[in-house]
Parts: structure tokens; sequence; C-alpha cells
């Protein structure tokens, strides 16, 4: 017999069934001839099979209450959805705050830059005080002379609004030191010696420019863009006679 | 397949897998919590299953997992309690619970852990040597050493005697 003698694991795995088919039969064939290896598997099997009938029984393991697939399946899926809805949330605020601080950062910018706020002081300074007499450059009722006086300085300026008809009465104009250059203001009055100013100034480097109006305390400031030039009317905020007015330069305002 | 992985299958092989986490834990609350982590784990990744895989095998490899990742927590959780104050506040499971445990084992109950998954998975369960060494991570010699170990063992306690060696030496 030139069979190679099991080992103690070979006889286990063939005891299991474990084994390639021809180490298999070779075992075989050495278990024929090997009383004591025969017994060995032969005992192997019997234990197997004393364990498979002991534990054959399956129902103290019955899984207890709240543990059968459909009740884990359903917790799974609760979980699931709870974590959806975590995340969720997660991304609602982060997006929340970067949305946050982009209108943070608007702001900012806003609160930095007030656009025209150089017509707004150029009326508080001339405008507003209750001088009888407004130190004006070049005192004329008539918006065609101020227009023409306007046009000495400006290139292709807008024409001057005319507020007669609403109460408003062409004082003079005047030129005003800007940041961006040289701006001029027309003062309109009218016959309470209440005051609004048309401002016009350079762009100078501003490239983002947005028309709108903004309120500085008693003051309304309404701008835009037109041309080569910026424009503004200044005007008080809560008075009636400056409502019509402030309507017509700006319909939507 | 997620498909594959009906209530029905599973409920099947769920008293099966309780049996082999009572081998393991050292109590029945602690093996219905091993139960439920590996129910969970395996209906969350159900698609990672192969089709032509055999449930039982995949689903007592994962309980086995789960208990080996509990283990190591625990004796980290242990060693962190050790270094802070020496106190061992880890609740041990009544001897009443440990032995209810180890009563519906039977004989198995009485052999080391590492025994008794061996015995389980092969003898009753029916696994393959390579399916079982699959489940609990290791090299299927070492399957092979610990089945012969473990059955000698049992021997010896169902025969009364305490194993110190091979009850039965093979005659060459």
């Amino acid at each position: 017999m030139s069979t190679r003698t099991p080992s103690d694991d070979e006889l286990h795995a063939y005891a299991d069934g474990q084994l390639d088919p021809a180490r298999h039969r070779e075992i075989e064939v050495y278990l024929a001839a090997h009383p004591d290896a025969a017994r060995e598997v032969a005992w192997i099997r019997d234990q197997t099979e004393g364990l498979q009938v002991r534990h054959a029984d399956l129902s103290p393991y019955a899984p207890p209450a709240g543990q059968r697939a459909a009740d884990v399946r359903r917790a799974v899926r609760r979980r699931t959805a709870r974590r959806m809805a975590l995340a969720a949330t997660v991304v609602l605020a982060f997006g929340l705050g970067g949305l946050g601080g982009w209108q943070m950062r608007e702001t900012s910018i806003r609160a930095v830059y007030l656009p025209m706020a150089d017509a707004t002081q150029a009326y508080r300074l001339f405008a507003a005080a209750a001088e009888p007499t407004p130190a004006v450059d070049f005192a004329s009722p008539h918006p065609a002379e101020l227009q023409a006086w306007l046009n000495r300085h400006f290139v292709q300026a807008e024409p001057i609004p005319d507020f007669n008809a609403y109460g408003f009465q062409a004082v003079g104009g005047r030129l005003v030191p800007s940041e961006f250059g040289v701006a001029a203001m027309v003062l309109y009055r009218n016959a309470h010696g209440q005051s609004i100013v048309y401002y016009v100034r350079p762009p100078g480097n501003l490239l983002h420019f947005q028309d709108g109006n903004r309120r500085d305390g008693d003051v309304l400031t309404q701008y835009w863009k037109q041309g080569r030039y910026f424009y503004a009317v200044v005007s008080p905020a809560d008075l009636p006679a400056a409502r019509d007015i402030q309507r017509a330069v700006a319909p939507d305002a | 397949m997620s498909s594959l992985l009906t209530d029905e299958a599973l409920d099947e092989v769920l008293p099966r897998l309780r049996r082999f986490a009572l081998s393991l834990a050292p109590d029945p609350a602690s093996a219905d919590d091993l139960v439920q982590s590996c129910l969970e784990t395996a209906l969350s990744r159900a698609g990672s299953r192969r089709p032509d895989g055999d449930l039982r095998a995949w689903l007592f490899s994962i309980l086995y997992r789960r208990f080996l990742d509990g283990r190591r927590r625990a004796s980290r959780y242990a060693r962190i309690l050790e270094f802070l104050g020496g106190a061992d506040p880890l609740v041990a499971p009544s001897a009443e619970e440990v032995a209810m445990a180890r009563a519906s084992l039977g004989d198995l109950g009485r052999l080391p852990t590492d025994q008794q998954s061996v015995l389980l998975l092969v003898s009753v369960e029916g696994l393959g040597y390579q399916e079982t060494a699959d489940v609990l991570g290791i090299p299927i010699g070492t399957v092979m050493s610990r089945l012969s170990r473990a059955r000698k063992a049992l021997r010896a306690l169902n025969e009364g005697r305490i194993v110190s060696q091979p009850a039965l030496r093979i005659l060459k």
C-alpha cells in the first residue's frame, strides 16, 4: 500500500466529507486496513450525529418579539428615513448659512459704499439749509439756461427736468467736487422754501451700479445711470409735495 | 440580490443565528443585541450579497464580525476605565442568565468559545470547512485544528474527564 498515512486533521475532514474525492477514496482504502483509524472516524461521526440530534430542536431559539425580519426591516427603514431627514436638515442649514452669508456680503458691501451718497450730502449741505438765497454759481429760473450752463461742464447730459408742474421752480446750478470728479447740482424750490436737488456726476470707476433709491433719515435719494453719467434726484422723504416728483422720477418706487 | 433576502428566508435562519449568537455572547441580552445588529447590517446592505452565496453562512459571518467589533470596543472601554480609576463597572451577567444560555446550548456551552463556534458551525450547522473559515475569518487550517481539539474536548467532557491531552492517539 503506497497510501500516505492520513493525518488527524484528514481523518476529521474525511468524517465530515470535506476531502476531494481522490483523497477520500484513498483514505477509505486505508481505513479498511487500519481499524484504529476507522474507530476514530466512527467516533467522530457518532459525536456529530449526537450533536445534531441534541441540537435539532430550534424552538428555544425562536426570535423574541420585535426581532422578526419584518420588524427589523421596518426599524431599518425608519432609521434610514430619519437619517435622510437629518441629512436634509444639515444640507438646509448649510444652504441657509451660505445664503445668509451671501446676503451679509451684499449688505456689507452696500454698507461700505452707499450709491450716490455724494448727492445726498450735496443736498444736505446746500439745499436743506433754510437760507432765503441759496449759494448757487449760476442763478436762473429757466431750465433752458441752466441746461446751457450744464452743457458747458458735461458732455451730452440728459435734459434738466422741469418740476414747475409740481410747484418746484429751478433756482440755479452749482458745481460741487466729488470723489468721482466735478458734479453738478440743480436746485429747485417751491413757495414754502422746500428744496429738491437734481444731481449729475461722472461714474468714476464704479462697475456695478444699479438704479435704485435710498432713504437717509428724512431725505430720499433716487438714482439711475443714463448714458455716460450718473443722475440723482434728492428730495425730502416725507413731504407730500415731493411725492409726485418722486413718483415721476421712478414710477415704480 | 436583495430580492433573495425575503422576510421568510430571514425568519428561517433567525433561530440558527440566535443560537450562534448565544454561543458567542456572555448573556442572552447581548446575544439578542448581536442578532439585532446583524440583521440591521444585513438589511441595510442587502445589495452587497452575492446571489449565489449561502444566506446562512453570510449572516453568520456578519454576526461574527459584529461580535468581534463589540468585543474590541468592550475591551477598549474596559482599558480606559481601568486607566481612569481601576473600577470595573461592566455589569457582569447574572449567573442565572449565563446558566440559562449555557443550558440551552447543552454540552457545547461548556467548551471554550473558539471551540464551540467551530463545532456548532461544522457539526451542528453542517457548514463546510471553507465556509466556516470564511465566517470566522481564520485560515482553513486553523478551523481543522480547532475542530479536532474541540471534538476531543467534548468527548472528554461527556466521559466525565478533564481534558488535558488528546484522548486518543492514532496508531500508525
